[in-house]
């Protein structure tokens, strides 16, 4: 790569950005690993995630079977990664059962969010509900513009 | 069966003159393994090269082409079993009780100056976890060579009959 692009690009082109890019409302691309998921809410306690490998045009065979081989460890349903998300989900969902109280509390480290100046953004610990403030923000706002 | 191509339907009754019962004790060790939770001596019984295999595809033709359920190597069937051992991992707490069921095998393919079989059974997996159970039901193909008194496995390959449904979470191998 670095023959063709030189090494500056080849080394921009190998610095992985972005590990999940979400395309409302249904999509989700995974830069880092190559896949493209689709997120269909079937029910209020029922969502179907279809997860589609990649295969890049030209990439070497050993690369798209790389890719192949990964979404079986990272996102089939018998997967390392995806097994615990599932019961994840699950657990969330029955705690969402609760009649307790209306509403649902994503405050962790708000304050705390620093500047990302290289990519124009804002970051936090991934720990903290930084993320999913800002996708319902983001909603609100389209839906505001939409109105 | 040649490397990963899918089961041919075998002969019926399966290859003459080759007693049936080694190989049905030996999958019925196997699917005891995993229903007592004996994870390192369930991949103990597959070669150094051996691979456990569930396509997503009904009849898949490889695990390179097309995403599977599961597609695992030695070193990938260590990571799960290591994972399967850790006392955090959630989708196994509490774990799953599970029962194999094995039946309908047949001696499909038979090598026995190389040692080497393909055997086809038919498999019911019920697995129970947190009062809610269920089955998984498949034909499975072992590709086994002879060890000793007992065999190894090069291939398992599982094809569930419902592998391109959408599924809840399979945390153990099948």
């Amino acid at each position: 790569m670095s023959d063709s692009v030189g090494a500056e690009r080849a080394e921009e082109i190998l610095t992985p950005r972005f590990h999940n890019s979400l395309l409302y409302p249904t999509t989700s691309i995974m830069g880092l690993n190559i896949h493209i998921r689709v997120i269909r809410p079937v029910s209020v306690d029922l969502t179907e995630v279809t997860v589609y490998p990649i295969r890049l045009k030209g990439a070497p065979d050993e690369m798209n079977y790389g890719n192949i081989r990964l979404l079986n460890v990272t996102h089939s349903a018998a997967s390392f990664v995806q097994t615990d998300d599932l019961e994840s989900f699950r657990r969330t969902q029955e705690g969402l059962q609760s009649t307790q109280s209306d509403w649902i509390d994503l405050s962790r480290g708000m304050g705390e969010e620093q500047a990302d100046r290289e990519y124009n953004a804002t970051m936090e610990s991934a720990m903290h509900e930084m993320a999913i403030r800002a996708q319902y923000q983001a909603w609100l706002h389209y839906m505001s513009d939409a109105a | 069966m040649d490397g990963f191509s899918p089961p041919r339907p075998a002969a019926p009754g399966g290859v003459k003159g080759i007693d049936r019962e080694p190989f049905e004790l030996f999958l019925i060790h196997e699917g005891r393994l995993l229903d007592e939770r004996r994870f390192e001596e369930w991949a103990d019984l597959f070669t150094d090269d051996g691979h456990y295999w569930v396509p997503s595809v009904p009849g898949q033709k490889s695990p390179f082409q097309y995403a599977s359920l599961f597609f695992d190597d030695r070193q990938l069937m260590k990571t799960r079993i290591d994972r399967l051992r850790h006392p955090r991992i959630h989708i196994q707490t509490p774990p799953s009780r599970t029962l194999h069921m094995v039946s309908n095998i047949l001696v499909d393919e038979a090598d026995e100056a190389a040692g080497e079989y393909t055997i086809s059974s038919s498999m019911l997996m019920g697995e129970y976890r947190l009062d809610v159970q269920r089955f998984f039901v498949g034909r499975q193909t072992h590709r086994l060579v002879k060890d000793g008194d007992s065999f190894r496995i090069a291939l398992k390959r599982v094809d569930l009959i419902n592998c391109d449904s959408a599924f809840e979470a399979m945390a153990l191998p099948i």
